[in-house]
């Protein structure tokens, strides 16, 4: 597994595991929106910060204001790219 | 989008934007005494033509005075509750003038007098560290008072709560007029940004906890029986690393308050739904305690024993 799908693996299972999803990282597809209710995971509010702290203790990666968060928080690809630019690798 | 519990919670044909509007109206450009009689006049029709507000207050009253004074014969009970609820109605009603006098165009200071009582230096001290605090009020007295009683009191304080059909056109002139901050969440999942935001920037969150906005409640006990209790306000403490400061601020007098700050509740332990679920029912036992202490302005218009 290179560096990327790692990375991608530990993103979904900190999803699955923040917002108490009853499926298997495994199972999260890279580009579903996540606050969609219909196409995607539909989390709220609560989620976001679960995400955005688990972020920051994971990864060392900080999303400091709404702007960067409703980038950011758009899908599974979306935060991975996030954390690319910032640094991290895996 | 409008799709928290408590939209619905809020529906009433009083709770409509032109009922505010006017109640502002008379407030302002008559003499008070007026102002709070035509209120007595609308809350007397109101208090006669809302059953299910009615009732709902009734079940939570009679659950309180069951859990309190067990010792009360049925009758009795009976009666005090008939007279708790027509006196929760008035009260209600003064609890909307005062409110309006707050949002309008009135001078203020000299109007509302808020007396302190707690310890409010563990606030302070809490504030010294950078980090902010969760104030948590309950439907008691008047809890947008207790925010402008912070906000005088040099607290930056920031409101947290979800719209609902008419009244935030009166919550957020009073925030605007008493400085205090306004954050609404609903249902966009980026409003958390700005809490946590305001938390590390030293913000004090004042939010209501007594009645659960979304499916995320814990069931704790609650004048006896187990009552639902939001989740979000003691996990936003948990993963924030603040304690929660139970809060109410009740009146003595026409327009003379006391700003009660409780002691801090931390949401702390290995298992965090554990400790949430602790938080939580230390919380409900502080709010019980005050409610008990309080009955009379417990505006709780919806079964406590039922929400889910």
């Amino acid at each position: 597994m290179n560096d990327d799908a790692v990375l991608r693996e530990r993103v979904k299972a900190m999803i699955v595991q923040c917002a108490r999803l009853k499926i298997q990282p495994s199972e999260l597809k890279d580009d579903w929106p996540l606050f969609d209710k219909e196409k995607g995971l539909g989390l709220d509010s609560i989620d976001v910060l679960e995400i955005v702290v688990n972020i920051e203790k994971t990864f060392g990666v900080q999303i400091p204001d709404r702007e960067t968060g409703e980038k950011v928080l758009q899908s599974v690809n979306s935060i991975v790219d996030h954390l690319k630019a910032s640094g991290v690798k895996t | 989008m409008n799709d928290g519990a408590l939209w619905e919670h809020s529906r009433h044909w009083l709770n409509i934007r032109p009922i505010y509007a006017f109640g502002e109206w008379v407030l302002d450009s008559m003499p008070l005494f007026v102002g709070y009689g035509i209120t007595w006049g609308v809350t007397e029709m109101a208090y006669h033509f809302s059953p299910d507000q009615r009732a709902g207050i009734e079940g939570n009253v009679r659950q309180a005075l069951l859990h309190t004074q067990p010792a009360l014969s049925e009758p009795e009970r009976e009666r005090q509750v008939r007279k708790l609820v027509y006196k929760i109605f008035h009260n209600r009603g003064t609890w909307f003038a005062d409110l309006s006098v707050m949002a309008g165009r009135r001078q203020v200071s000299g109007l509302f007098h808020f007396e302190k009582s707690g310890d409010w230096s563990a606030l302070r001290k809490q504030l010294a560290t950078g980090r902010g605090a969760i104030v948590a009020s309950a439907h008691l007295g008047n809890w947008h008072g207790g925010g402008v009683a912070m906000a005088r009191a040099g607290v930056p304080v920031r409101v947290v709560m979800y719209k609902n059909h008419a009244g935030d056109i009166m919550d957020t002139k009073v925030a605007k007029r008493a400085n205090v901050q306004q954050t609404y969440i609903n249902s966009d999942p980026m409003a958390m940004m700005e809490i946590v935001r305001a938390l590390r920037n030293g913000e004090v969150l004042a939010m209501l906890v007594d009645k659960p906005w979304d499916s995320r409640s814990v069931a704790v006990p609650f004048f006896g029986k187990p009552s639902h209790f939001p989740v979000g306000p003691v996990r936003v403490a948990r993963l924030a690393g603040v304690p929660i400061f139970p809060a109410f601020c009740v009146w003595k007098r026409t327009r003379q308050y006391e700003a009660i700050l409780c002691d801090p509740i931390e949401v702390t332990g290995k298992d965090p739904v554990e400790a949430e679920r602790e938080a939580i029912a230390k919380l409900a036992a502080v709010i019980e305690k005050h409610v008990a202490g309080n009955l009379a302005v417990w505006f709780n218009f919806t079964p406590a024993w039922s929400a889910s």
